[in-house]
């Protein structure tokens, strides 16, 4: 050991870089004369020379670089040189040991199989328990049934045996009668978790020649009764064939269920394969602007039934915003299925063309205005997705579309139809076409439709079309297809339908004068029926013409409000207890209230008729002891024009 | 202004050893005051630590041992400021590329060694062979290539110094992320406990090495025996390192219950075993030193 104390001779410093270009070395380090040589003969080189005498130095410049890279990283004597393979040897053997570690600790697998689905999972969960339905939060809870006897649906929950926060749910049931997957489940996770709930990422993805949609979502539970709530993630991994739809969702920490996602979701496997879209698909279109603004007072309707104790999205389509308070026009046979209306509906709303829209507020079709006849209705929001009470302006402003005015369309007229059809997976589209005629007879005003080349399909029922103006012209509403035999060849030709929105007048007014969704009031007849008649008081009269020319209007309705209630409170879902008296014009536009008018006392008088603006007046009768017993205080009243 | 003492005398050495358990001492009531405040407050229950707090329970200990360990090279001290940079490279490159290292090859598996046996192989290869190896690793390389081609690293002595203060350093990184994690609560007088051995166990798995590494330098043999050497010193330093962890884990939590102190206590036998072997070995290199003069002990 003696030999070892004497410090060895301290390493060599690196050899200067040797000049790398003896010519240029010259140029510089020479006297001043042959400086100056150089630089005119430097002057005097091309480009093209100047630059090739310059990549000369780099190999020389680039090999003394390494030269002291080296020495600063490597030996400082000859006899340190096996450090490096002392360095490379202790990090191979951490890479080595690293990934037999992950070969070690890498979790078991088992195979799951059923109904159907088939994919490989760790083997470390427990047995499979039911999962226990949730009661909807939409509607009042229904009784609960057990399950049915049949093989369907299949819903059980694995929970880890090291870890019980992370779950791994599988639920087969029969494929949804509607086919958009994206915005049903979607549905079904937001009526699930409440408001607590927030979709982070969805994709398709294909594993074994058929799509599957991956969903991470957030939430918040309590483990246990009175736990304070936590936040949980999960990734929702699902797919339809033509019988069923799968899916399988995983709960935990995200670091845990993306590993154990990894593991599952090669391995997924399903029995038959659908041609159906899970993903939206990428738009770009070239749209005129007024029509971009117009997809901003498009939004999808979605109803729910309960089925088989849960409340699942059964049927969608498209509604059109036609009121600043969340009224939106859409198609009566999208809320009511064989006369009896659907459970709940639905409203979601998408940024733009090709995006997935996001589910909203939810109201009732039996707290709407239904008109069967002309295949249209007026709904409204009135819950939030947790079945608590909502108002549309308090949440968010809502676009929307004002009535057309004008009449006149031109065969050949472009038109475009929004909505959310099937076929786009759920996300909004547009389509372009041509106004190619009327449909229908005269006097049969449910018949008339607006035929045009733009495709409607399913999903687009109740969405608005439009002309290149963005202008309001109808609802889409129903395809007619026409088969003809030319030689030995059958020919189809599809031709959309649309309902003239002057056909919606009515709904319109009700929008206008106001309404709230109330059990019962399903119809669009404005008539107070229910008012209990005065005792005593004074009969009014007058007279309803138009202000531009004049003219008797026949079918006004004015309505004499309690007092106390003024413009701001007018609803017409509330005019039982809200109007005193009212009457409707006839042919000469005279109109005698049917009940007679408590005096002394000031009310509110509103005027409204088909074509004209409404006439809200606050305050504007006024009657005191003196007035006769058959009274007409204003001699006629002057309605402008809509 | 009082003459100098000669830098090797019977008194310098007396007062280094007053010195070192004044440090001692230091270390003892840190953690004592620790567990006074927690009795004062009333805390019964973990506490969560600021970022700042963190830093101070963690830096306290490691500036005590880091003068302790300085003071073992009593013969011919290294330069103040290159320990303390030495020690800051361990907390700042050493640590974070040690976490690099291991993450990268090695990422955590969030259910990976749930249910396995105390010293199940999955456990084992970890320990040692990831993480005990890629820790000390990142220590060697950080003096290997800053202090270590030096004039200042004159005598095999150097190595133990140097390297101790990168682990010192390197413990300061982990006993932060220790204090911080767990939801950032912690037992203030355990925390406290830990960091004070936790601190002592990456300085002697380091010293170890440095042992070796100080030898490799100064050795007359060939280059394959030197790199033999070092890579044993680094096999060594690892086992130690992973060896010192399953321990202590299997201590803490055996069962289903959690027994902090115990795996305090056990944490502090062994660190103070591989110390008390590394003290021999310091001696055996001080006994060797160009700087020893005769009469000096």
């Amino acid at each position: 050991m003696t030999d070892e104390r004497d410090p060895p001779p301290p390493p060599a410093p690196p050899s200067a870089p040797a000049p790398a270009d003896a010519a240029s070395s010259g140029a510089l380090a020479g006297d001043d004369a042959s400086a100056s040589t150089s630089m005119s003969a430097i002057e005097d080189e091309s480009l093209a020379e100047r630059a090739w005498r310059r990549a000369q130095t780099i190999g020389p410049a680039m090999a003394d670089v390494t030269r002291q890279v080296a020495y600063a990283l490597g030996p400082a004597s000859p006899y340190h040189r096996h450090d490096f393979i002392v360095i490379a040897l202790a990090l191979a053997m951490v890479a080595g040991a690293g990934v037999a570690h992950r070969r070690l600790i890498a979790p078991t697998v088992e195979t799951f199989q059923s109904r159907g689905l088939t994919f490989t999972r760790p083997a470390i969960w427990l047995a499979p328990e039911e999962v226990p339905r949730v009661a909807p939060r939409l509607v009042p809870a229904p009784s609960a049934r057990p399950r049915g006897d049949g093989d369907l649906p299949y819903h059980v929950v694995y929970t880890s045996s090291l870890d019980p926060d992370v779950r791994m749910e599988v639920r087969i049931e029969a494929k949804p009668p509607w086919s958009n997957v994206i915005t049903s489940l979607e549905f079904d996770r937001r009526t699930r978790w409440g408001e607590l709930y927030a979709a982070d990422r969805s994709g398709v993805r294909t594993h074994g020649r058929h799509s599957w949609l991956r969903t991470s979502f957030r939430y918040t539970f309590a483990p246990n009764k009175g736990d304070e709530p936590r936040v949980g993630h999960a990734i929702e991994l699902a797919t339809v064939d033509s019988e069923r739809l799968y899916a399988v969702t995983l709960y935990g920490p995200p670091r845990a269920i993306a590993q154990v996602a990894a593991t599952i979701e090669p391995s997924l496997r399903v029995a038959s394969l659908t041609g159906k879209p899970l993903g939206a698909p990428a738009e770009r279109l070239q749209l005129p602007e007024p029509v971009r603004v117009a997809l901003t007072r498009t939004v999808e309707v979605v109803v729910a039934d309960v089925v088989d104790g849960q409340l699942r999205a059964v049927g969608g389509g498209t509604g059109t915003v036609i009121g600043p308070d969340g009224s939106v026009l859409t198609n009566h046979h999208l809320l009511v299925d064989k006369q009896r209306p659907h459970a709940v509906f639905a409203i979601a709303r998408a940024r733009g063309v090709g995006q997935v829209p996001a589910l909203v507020c939810a109201g009732s079709p039996s707290r709407s205005k239904l008109w069967p006849e002309m295949d249209l209705a007026l709904i409204k929001c009135d819950v939030d997705l947790d079945g608590r009470p909502w108002s549309p302006t308090q949440a968010a402003a809502w676009p929307a579309f004002d009535r057309r005015t004008e009449t006149g369309l031109d065969r050949g007229q472009r038109l475009w139809v929004l909505g959310f059809p099937d076929v786009t997976a759920g996300a909004l589209a547009v389509s372009g076409g041509a106004v190619r005629g009327l449909a229908g007879e005269p006097g049969s005003p449910s018949d008339n439709y607006i035929k045009t080349d733009a495709v409607i399909t399913l999903g687009n029922s109740g969405g608005p079309v439009v002309d290149d103006t963005g202008a309001l012209v109808g609802v889409a509403s129903a395809v007619r297809v026409t088969t003809t035999v030319a030689g030995t060849q059958l020919q189809s030709t599809t031709t959309g339908l649309v309902r003239p929105i002057l056909a919606a007048a009515p709904l319109f007014a009700i929008v206008r004068a106001g309404w709230t969704p109330r059990d019962g009031h399903t119809s669009i007849d404005l008539e107070p029926t229910a008012i209990e008649a005065e005792a005593e008081g004074v009969r009014l009269s007058t007279h309803i013409v138009a202000h531009a020319n004049g003219q008797p209007i026949p079918g006004a309705l004015l309505m004499i409000l309690r007092p106390g209630v003024d413009a701001g409170d007018v609803d017409i879902n509330r005019l039982d207890d809200q109007v005193i008296s009212w009457g409707r014009s006839g042919t000469d536009g005279a109109v005698y209230l049917k009940q007679p008018v408590p005096a002394p006392g000031t009310y509110t008088v509103m005027v409204t008729a088909d074509g004209f603006s409404p006439l809200i007046g606050d305050g504007a009768l006024t009657l005191d002891a003196k007035t006769p017993p058959y009274f007409d205080p204003w001699g006629e009243v002057r309605l402008g024009a809509d | 202004m009082a003459a100098p003492l000669p830098r090797w005398s019977l008194r310098r050495a007396r007062l280094l050893v007053g010195s070192k358990l004044a440090l001692v001492v230091g270390l003892v009531l840190f953690v004592g005051l620790a567990w006074l405040i927690e009795q004062v407050i009333g805390l019964r229950g973990p506490v969560r630590m600021s970022p700042v707090v963190a830093i101070v329970v963690a830096g306290v200990p490691a500036s005590l041992w880091l003068a302790f360990f300085y003071l073992q090279d009593r013969y011919e001290p290294e330069p103040m400021h290159f320990v303390f940079g030495v020690f800051l490279l361990g907390t700042l490159v050493a640590a974070p590329l040690a976490d690099f290292v291991i993450y990268q090859l090695a990422p955590p598996q969030p259910l990976g060694q749930f249910g396995l046996g105390p010293f199940a192989l999955e456990r084992v290869v970890h320990a040692i062979a990831v993480v005990g190896l890629a820790q000390e690793l990142c220590k060697y390389v950080v003096v290997r290539y800053t202090i270590y081609t030096s004039p200042e690293f004159d005598e095999p002595m150097d190595g133990v110094v140097y390297m101790m203060s990168v682990g010192t350093g390197y413990a300061v990184w982990l006993n932060y992320h220790r204090l911080q994690g767990l939801g950032g609560t912690i037992y203030l007088s355990t925390g406290a406990a830990e960091a004070v051995i936790t601190t002592l166990a990456h300085a002697s798995f380091a010293g170890f090495l440095g042992y070796v590494l100080g030898r490799a330098k100064f050795t007359r043999r060939g280059p394959v025996s030197r790199g033999v050497l070092l890579f044993l010193g680094l096999v060594g330093a690892a086992c130690l390192n992973g060896v010192f962890s399953l321990v202590v884990d299997w201590v803490m939590t055996q069962g289903l219950a959690s027994h902090p102190w115990k795996g305090v206590g056990l944490a502090a036998a062994l660190a103070v075993a591989v110390f008390a072997l590394l003290i021999i070995f310091v001696q055996r290199l001080l006994h060797d030193s160009p700087f020893r003069k005769e009469g000096a002990r």
